[in-house]
């Protein structure tokens, strides 16, 4: 959840996180590899797919920050994600096409989201990257709210490169979608929401009250999907992505809507 | 002196005024800056602020100072409210914003989203904020711009009062703005800068 608000942050963009930007598709393309390439899943472990992914997300968002420029426009930077999503997928369909029937099930199990894939040692490891990345950005939160302001505004305020402290945010980032996305999968969309409904509803966009309230409700929402997906209220199991994607289109329509209704008024 | 100017030239990659122009500033001063649309204000401000380089001589300002800066620019981040506006990076305390809230006679509640308010109204909590923080020099880049004449007049009052501990440049084009409260001019057109 804290890397899509940190995301939405450095792009300025209420409905820019992993998945609409296309950074998770840069993970799914390490990942692809990772699977594709044949017997490299042999020689390395779960840590060795995640390096994949890391690389796929950091290579993306750097991408993708250097091709939207300086803009930041709102819907430049969506079109541009989108087009970085279907370049992705592109090249993951070629590999599909040349690789073997084991590699393609395992992606296509990882793809639908899971928060059931991981041992102990990659919980582990998760655990410990997410507290440092809370309280990185915990440390960084000052800096983040100035940056709301624009640029010139951060300048004025202090000295020091913004660019520098920019690259090295986004890159802690993108090693977080990284191994996140490498152990459960690209989980689509709670990111994307749960920040803005937070900074609706809580009418507060200060970093550190919006770090503590979306890691918790995050997680307890993507705890409900879960439930959701294995049953437990119903017959069925379904793919977590699948139950999070139902629950979260209206979601995103509705807050698109709320925001030109907010501008226009 | 705050603020010296040596033989200075502007522009963003070729100078845009012919001729250099030399100055001191000091505390206290209120700087009205008139000039045609486009001939240079802008990049005067941000050059004797330090955020663009100057094209040939040098800006000398005295080390460690904090400078406050008004334009149109509106933050285009979604969902900040007032209270965010006016804290982050400056973290006053709530005391103070209500205090500066009711000097420039804005009555709306600090959760409000800033998305909401009018031009006028955003135009003077953008002043609100850097007065909060009580910068050694500010930048006004057109600030009466969609204030009505009753703002015009809280505006250069509390300006007056602000540059007894600052010095303040403000740029304007509006004939009933400004010459109550100027104690120097600068007039920009192509030739040269001219101060009087």
């Amino acid at each position: 959840m804290l890397y899509q608000l940190g995301i939405q942050t450095i792009f300025k963009n209420p409905l820019a996180g992993p998945t609409t930007l296309g950074i998770n598709s840069g993970a799914s393309l390490g990942m692809a590899l990772f699977f594709f390439i044949p017997n490299l899943s042999n020689e390395f472990t779960v840590l060795g797919s995640g390096s994949f992914a890391i690389i796929g997300a950091i290579v993306f968002l750097f991408l993708l920050l250097f091709t939207a420029g300086k803009s930041f426009n709102l819907s430049l930077i969506l079109i541009i994600g989108l087009l970085l999503s279907y370049a992705s997928y592109a090249i993951i369909e070629v590999l599909i096409q040349t690789s073997g029937d084991e590699g393609i099930r395992n992606y296509v199990f990882w793809g639908m989201g899971s928060l059931n894939s991981g041992g102990w040692n990659e919980i582990i490891f998760l655990i410990l990257y997410c507290v440092f990345g809370v309280v990185f950005m915990v440390k960084k939160s000052d800096w983040l709210n100035a940056y709301l302001l624009g640029e010139q505004e951060l300048k004025l305020l202090r000295n020091g490169s913004i660019k520098k402290e920019k690259n090295i945010i986004l890159i802690v980032l993108g090693v977080w979608v990284g191994i996140v996305t490498s152990i459960v999968g690209p989980i689509a969309f709670v990111g994307v929401i749960i920040p803005n409904i937070l900074k609706l509803y809580l009418k507060n966009s200060a970093m550190k009250t919006l770090i503590t309230s979306s890691s918790l409700l995050g997680a307890s929402l993507l705890l409900l999907a879960d439930l959701l997906s294995r049953g437990a209220f119903f017959n069925f199991v379904l793919p977590l992505n699948s139950v999070l994607s139902i629950l979260g289109v209206p979601i995103i329509i509705y807050l698109l809507l709320k925001k030109m209704y907010v501008v226009n008024r | 002196m705050l603020l010296t100017v040596n033989d200075l030239k502007i522009g963003h990659s070729e100078p845009i005024i012919n001729s250099a122009f030399s100055s001191e500033f000091a505390v206290g001063e209120i700087v009205v800056v008139k000039g045609n649309n486009g001939v240079g204000k802008s990049t005067l401000f941000k050059t004797l602020s330090g955020l663009i380089p100057a094209m040939s001589g040098e800006v000398n300002l005295k080390e460690n100072l904090s400078i406050g800066w008004v334009d149109a620019y509106k933050p285009d981040s979604a969902y900040l409210t007032v209270e965010n506006y006016l804290s982050f990076g400056i973290n006053p305390t709530e005391v103070e914003i209500i205090e500066i809230l009711n000097q420039f006679e804005l009555e709306f509640k600090t959760d409000v989203f800033i998305d909401i308010l009018s031009d006028g109204q955003f135009r003077k909590l953008s002043i609100c904020r850097q007065f909060l923080k009580n910068p050694d020099i500010l930048f006004l880049d057109e600030p009466s711009v969609y204030l009505d004449v009753s703002s015009k007049t809280l505006l250069e009052s509390l300006l007056i009062e602000f540059s007894k501990t600052s010095l303040i440049f403000c740029s304007t084009h509006d004939v009933s703005f400004g010459d109550a409260i100027a104690t120097k001019y600068l007039l920009i057109d192509k030739d040269c800068i001219k101060t009087f």
